[in-house]
């Protein structure tokens, strides 16, 4: 029994370590969404951020602040010049979008290039990672508290943003507007909200939620950065805010979907399974869900059209 | 004589504006040169010099462009009917490793076995399109993310084969992960010289063939239509997901015939990785971008492109500057093309829904 738990809550643990930038990211989606702003540079914004949360990292001699600052406002900048584009240019959102995410990919390694003479890896003895937090109970309730190993205090955090975004779209004025933009934008700019403004401000703030998720994966449960440290993570984030219909409360839900099946594919590796399979797991199980969910949609669509019909017969 | 000139310069027009980009984007990349201390003059010549002005540059240029063509090709056809897919890697990725398997087991004569192992790898290619556009159709899921997570399912996919079931059992260095070798039924180099193959004159049929497509056909016309106005196109009586299916269908036959033709042409067999880590796809993408879905100006841009990759190359290795410079050059141009900062463009631009 004893030797089940602790597989049972090294996954739960491995799930909440993994859900975290997907969630982060999924939460910057589904804002964005909200605001009728399509952003699809969150890939591009995870691998900017990472890279100079660590660049930071190795310059200050393990600043782990400063770090952090770093990560997050470099991810800020590229999605607010980016919102500009969009916004005030009338760019694609797609293709610029996409354009940030080769670009970000370019110049980490050309940087990396710069500032350390190689490509691939940089790994550091200097370089500290964000400080992993002990939850209060850990003493009362050792096994409970080993389904939280290992968590830093950005993956509490995160959950924290989501309900506080759930407030801030559905309890606040601004929340309110942010909506109503999303619902029509005519409408809303007829009613004298600046659409463009908020636009702006709501893809700089998911910049900043991108550049935590960034932050995450470079200094989270290692530290390090390596090419590709994204991997589709951004993507991945993007049908989590389709499946959960951009409600920051649904979004956590299936970010924690999708935090099960990498903590289950990395788990399965230490099986006899293949790694390219279990490497798959997580794009496979995208495509699932997106299925999945788009049938569910679709049956209670069906099912409300009917009871629809129902009721009109029987007033008839 | 005024007629004469204002018609010269309208007739070129298309021109200009591609090459206002080519060269802010050069600048962007001299700049950031600059700033991370290299010679921007010489890195930007190098890169050109690398890229275009001798033989040998010429020739690893078009051996390079091959599959961005038929990347480019492929993307121009669906993003130009309105459908943003960015599958191309994936569909590519298919068709090669399809190439690599057809080649090695069919029978026959050399030359039979190639068009096999061509029309194999297309038929995979499509089917693969045709099964993403599938379920983006039927369930309503967004088809770029589709796509893109069709891409990481085929290099998986395509890792696994090459790992367990077609590993190369003659081969000497046991880390390399590789398919057989292809023995008789390759596409040669056209001069024995020069790393350019026979795949790049298939390229060039290929910009033929979808060039009378588009153009010339009432199914290219239906496929502009849904791409300029999918409502208006609808409204028109053209069936949008006929026409989706089939253009998709075509776009991943053509990436797949790229697969193909780079496994046949350059490597003569699968590597793991060939693919993705020199980034057709994207570039083709681009391409198509920087050609505005013209297909002629996606030819002239995947040359480009592919021409200053190689440049890039060339600079990494003698003056020390990172490749990845030409990747930040592409994102430039790219977002210098959809963000229209460049006067004159949308004048010319033939505009193309891009969703």
């Amino acid at each position: 029994m004893n030797f089940q738990w602790s597989y049972i809550s090294a996954i739960i643990a491995s799930t909440l370590r993994t859900c975290s930038p997907i969630l982060l990211c999924a939460l910057a989606a589904a804002i964005c969404a909200k605001s009728n702003v399509f952003n699809i540079a969150m890939e591009g914004c995870l691998t900017i951020s990472a890279f100079f949360a660590i660049l930071a990292n190795f310059y200050s001699g393990g600043n782990v602040l400063l770090a952090v600052i770093s990560g997050v406002v470099s991810s800020m900048v590229v999605c607010f010049i980016l919102s500009l584009l969009i916004v005030k240019l009338k760019a694609s959102p797609v293709v610029s979008g996409m354009a940030v995410n080769t670009l970000s990919n370019g110049l980490t390694i050309y940087l990396m290039f710069v500032f350390f003479k190689k490509k691939g890896l940089i790994v550091d003895p200097i370089m500290k990672g964000l400080s992993k937090i002990t939850p209060f109970f850990a003493d009362y309730f050792p096994e409970l508290a080993q389904c939280f190993y290992g968590l830093t205090i950005v993956d509490y955090l995160s959950w924290i943003i989501a309900i506080a975004m759930y407030i801030l779209l559905y309890k606040t004025v601004v929340g309110f507007h942010i909506r109503s933009i999303g619902i029509n934008e005519n409408a809303a700019k007829s009613l004298g909200i600046n659409v463009d403004r908020y636009k702006i401000t709501v893809m700089t703030l998911s910049g900043i939620l991108c550049g935590l998720a960034g932050v995450l994966l470079s200094m989270g449960s290692v530290t390090l950065f390596i090419q590709g440290i994204s991997s589709g993570k951004g993507y991945i984030a993007m049908t989590a805010n389709n499946l959960g219909a951009s409600n920051p409360l649904a979004v956590s839900l299936a970010s924690l979907f999708f935090g099960v099946c990498q903590a289950v594919g990395s788990f399965l590796q230490q099986t006899s399974l293949k790694g390219q399979i279990t490497g798959s797991i997580p794009y496979v199980m995208t495509i699932i869900a997106s299925i999945a969910s788009s049938i569910w949609l679709q049956k209670r669509k069906e099912r409300k059209v009917k009871e629809a019909l129902e009721g009109q017969k029987k007033n008839d | 004589m005024k007629t004469k000139i204002s018609k010269f310069l309208s007739n070129y027009k298309g021109l200009i504006s591609p090459l206002t980009t080519i060269a802010i984007g050069l600048f962007v990349g001299g700049l950031i040169m600059f700033v991370t201390g290299y010679n921007p003059i010489e890195g930007i010549l190098g890169l050109i010099r690398g890229g275009f002005l001798t033989k040998y540059a010429i020739a690893a240029t078009l051996t390079r462009a091959t599959p961005v063509i038929f990347a480019g090709l492929s993307a121009a056809i669906a993003w130009g009917s309105g459908y943003s897919s960015m599958g191309a890697q994936g569909q590519m990725i298919i068709g090669a490793i399809t190439a690599a398997y057809v080649a090695v087991v069919a029978p026959g004569p050399d030359w039979f076995v190639v068009i096999i192992t061509l029309l194999a790898a297309m038929l995979a290619g499509g089917i693969y399109s045709l099964l993403s556009a599938y379920v983006s159709a039927k369930y309503n899921a967004y088809l770029l993310i589709i796509t893109l997570m069709f891409n990481y399912v085929a290099d998986y996919f395509a890792s696994y084969l090459t790992n367990y079931v077609l590993l190369d059992p003659f081969g000497v260095d046991k880390l390399a992960i590789q398919t057989q070798k292809i023995e008789g039924a390759i596409l040669p180099r056209i001069i024995a010289k020069y790393t350019v193959h026979y795949g790049f004159i298939i390229a060039l049929i290929c910009v033929v063939l979808v060039y009378i497509l588009i153009n010339k056909t009432s199914f290219g016309y239906k496929m502009r239509m849904s791409g300029l106005n999918s409502n208006f196109a609808q409204y028109g009586g053209i069936k949008a997901k006929k026409t989706m299916y089939i253009s998709l269908f075509i776009s991943g036959c053509i990436a797949g015939l790229g697969g193909a033709c780079e496994v046949l042409g350059t490597k003569y067999r699968y590597i793991d990785t060939m693919i993705t880590s020199p980034g057709y796809s994207w570039s083709g993408i681009t391409a198509s971008l920087m050609g505005n879905y013209n297909i002629i100006g996606v030819l002239f841009s995947s040359i480009f492109l592919a021409g200053i990759t190689v440049g890039g190359s060339s600079i990494e290795l003698l003056l020390g500057i990172p490749s990845e410079l030409t990747q930040i050059i592409q994102g430039v141009i790219t977002i210098l093309v959809t963000a229209k900062l460049v006067i004159g463009f949308k004048k010319t631009s033939k505009g193309g829904k891009r969703k």
